[in-house]
């Protein structure tokens, strides 16, 4: 029923979108595509209905329900997981690096991590290393969970693994690399704090002092609504 | 006089008989030092102070009442969630089940003091004192100890790094039981104790996860987190695992110092931000005293500082909630 409706870019994209929300996606994608368009057509339908001013309304509504739905239930979560992503990569990598000390073998050695991980990276590796039980090229299950990744370091730093010759100075590398984007990356969240505290508390500052000072209006103003 | 002014000035005089004690045994104890450089006395084969032996006799008593009075299963079981607070040296004269005996002591103590404060008249009878009292006599021994548990945590967080630096240098030397067993013998004795369960564990042939992850629940340190992952692969080169452990840990330390500025910007100007609206009404009640007076006679007044009250709450609610690191 979709694929008369929209076109086959943005059915590709969205799927690509779904794919990055992770392993634990309840989301299937007719179920929001129509459920989007027929709850903004009825609530453009009942803004117009207000008498007066429908049209405004229902320009500002209609664009905003759009906007929030695809923002709640797609885009946030993917933020929040290309975020985390780093911090499971590192634990995955330096468990892999362990691991493959003992068995010089790669994929018995995803296997060993996967089963006693419990991030969203070990997941997913477990369930398309599940798929391929008996397919012995590994370049096919990295391509599938590259796919899956909305990060753009952990993706390279799988796309460097995949194609190695030596699996050790690599990881070593990796694991580096990412720890340092991690340190910048947290420098950069924290200096928009001090900022955002101040104008929080500047705003109940001044709704307090409003009140603290035309206490006496206030009162007389609701005495004056109640006498009448 | 008032019944209640009896009664302070009946404390006035025992706190005033206690001090004199105490300046008294401050004076022998001056005369005693200079004879001590020549004698022999009992101070030199007996090591514990006043305050130990205090609470040795105290904690002796209480496990002679739970001995006769106690041997339910119900309270053993929940008395088990006190094993964590008490130190493995002092296991000899404690055990769970006193904490429990505590607890009921200072309800009782409570309801006594509740009839001495009515009777002395300085707290009215009224239910919702009696609900006070009995809440306070409930809750205040957990807080107590979990607030020291909660500090003894934050001790052994700072302290990680460096019981884990010298575990990795002893390896190459030694197995890992001589490894903890140095780490014992150098370090706090907060951190000391939680090395000697760790080890009280590895003789029960409990794997080194399994020990690190026990020590994870009881704590809830979120560094330790680090280390149980690495030896959940369970390797014979021990060595590199607690290499890989010390790296983790230094980089930990870099991106928590990376964010040290910022975060002293950020307490500096919540402390600061709390302080501005009671300076405002300082600075009016400063001015003109009787400000809030036609406030507080009529009934929309008491609302309105009410909301005022509920903004401030929630203004430091707010700064709390949203700058807090989400992980």
């Amino acid at each position: 029923m979709i694929k008369n409706i929209f076109s086959k870019k943005y059915i590709n994209n969205y799927n690509r979108k779904l794919k990055y929300i992770g392993p634990n996606n309840k989301i299937k994608l007719e179920n929001f595509l129509l459920s989007r368009l027929f709850i903004s057509i009825i609530l453009l339908v009942l803004c117009l209905l207000i008498p007066k001013y429908g049209i405004y309304i229902s320009l500002i509504c209609v664009p905003l329900f759009y906007y929030l739905y695809t923002n709640i239930l797609i885009n946030n979560k993917i933020k929040v997981r290309s975020e985390k992503l780093n911090d499971e990569a590192i634990i995955f990598f330096d468990m892999l690096y362990l691991a493959m000390k003992q068995t010089n073998d790669l994929k018995m050695s995803l296997e060993i991590v996967t089963n006693k991980l419990g991030n969203s990276l070990a997941i997913e590796f477990k369930n398309i290393l599940g798929n391929n039980k008996y397919n012995n090229d590994l370049n096919e299950v990295f391509k599938m969970v590259i796919d899956n990744i909305p990060n753009y370091d952990v993706r390279n730093a799988l796309v460097d693994l995949k194609e190695s010759n030596d699996y050790f100075v690599t990881l070593d590398e990796i694991i580096t690399r990412l720890q340092k984007k991690n340190i910048v990356l947290i420098k950069q969240k924290n200096i928009y704090k001090p900022i955002v505290i101040s104008i929080i508390s500047i705003i109940f500052i001044f709704i307090i002092c409003y009140l603290l000072f035309h206490s006496t209006d206030i009162i007389n103003y609701f005495n004056n609504i109640f006498k009448k | 006089m008032n019944k209640a002014t009896i009664f302070q000035y009946v404390i006035l005089f025992i706190a005033l008989i206690i001090t004199f004690n105490i300046i008294s045994l401050i004076i022998t104890n001056r005369k005693e030092k200079r004879i001590s450089d020549f004698s022999l006395s009992k101070k030199d084969f007996d090591d514990k102070t006043i305050i130990d032996k205090i609470s040795n006799s105290f904690w002796n008593f209480i496990h002679r009442l739970s001995n006769h009075l106690i041997k339910n299963n119900y309270l053993l079981k929940k008395a088990a969630s006190y094993e964590k607070y008490i130190f493995v040296k002092e296991e000899k004269y404690k055990s769970p089940i006193d904490y429990i005996v505590v607890k009921i002591i200072t309800f009782i103590i409570f309801v006594l003091l509740y009839i001495l404060f009515t009777f002395v008249e300085l707290i009215p009878f009224n239910i919702y004192t009696i609900i006070l009292f009995l809440t306070i006599a409930i809750l205040l021994p957990d807080l107590v100890w979990k607030i020291s548990y909660i500090k003894k945590c934050q001790k052994i967080s700072l302290k990680l790094y460096e019981s884990i630096i010298i575990i990795d240098d002893n390896l190459s030397k030694t197995n890992i039981y001589n490894a903890i067993n140095k780490v014992i013998e150098l370090m706090d004795e907060n951190i000391a104790d939680e090395y000697q369960r760790i080890l009280t564990d590895l003789s029960y042939n409990i794997s080194l996860y399994q020990a690190f992850k026990r020590f994870y629940e009881r704590t809830k340190i979120p560094e330790i987190k680090n280390i149980y992952h690495l030896l959940n692969i369970e390797g014979e080169d021990l060595e590199l695992t607690f290499k890989r452990i010390r790296n983790e840990f230094e980089y930990v330390d870099k991106l928590n110092s990376s964010v040290v500025g910022t975060n002293n910007v950020v307490t500096a100007l919540k402390v600061l931000y709390m302080v501005i609206p009671v300076c405002i009404v300082l600075i009016i009640l400063i001015i003109n005293p009787t400000y809030f007076n036609e406030l507080l006679s009529s009934y929309l007044g008491i609302v309105l500082l009410q909301i005022v009250f509920l903004m401030y709450i929630l203004e430091a609610l707010i700064i709390n909630i949203i700058m807090e690191d989400k992980k």
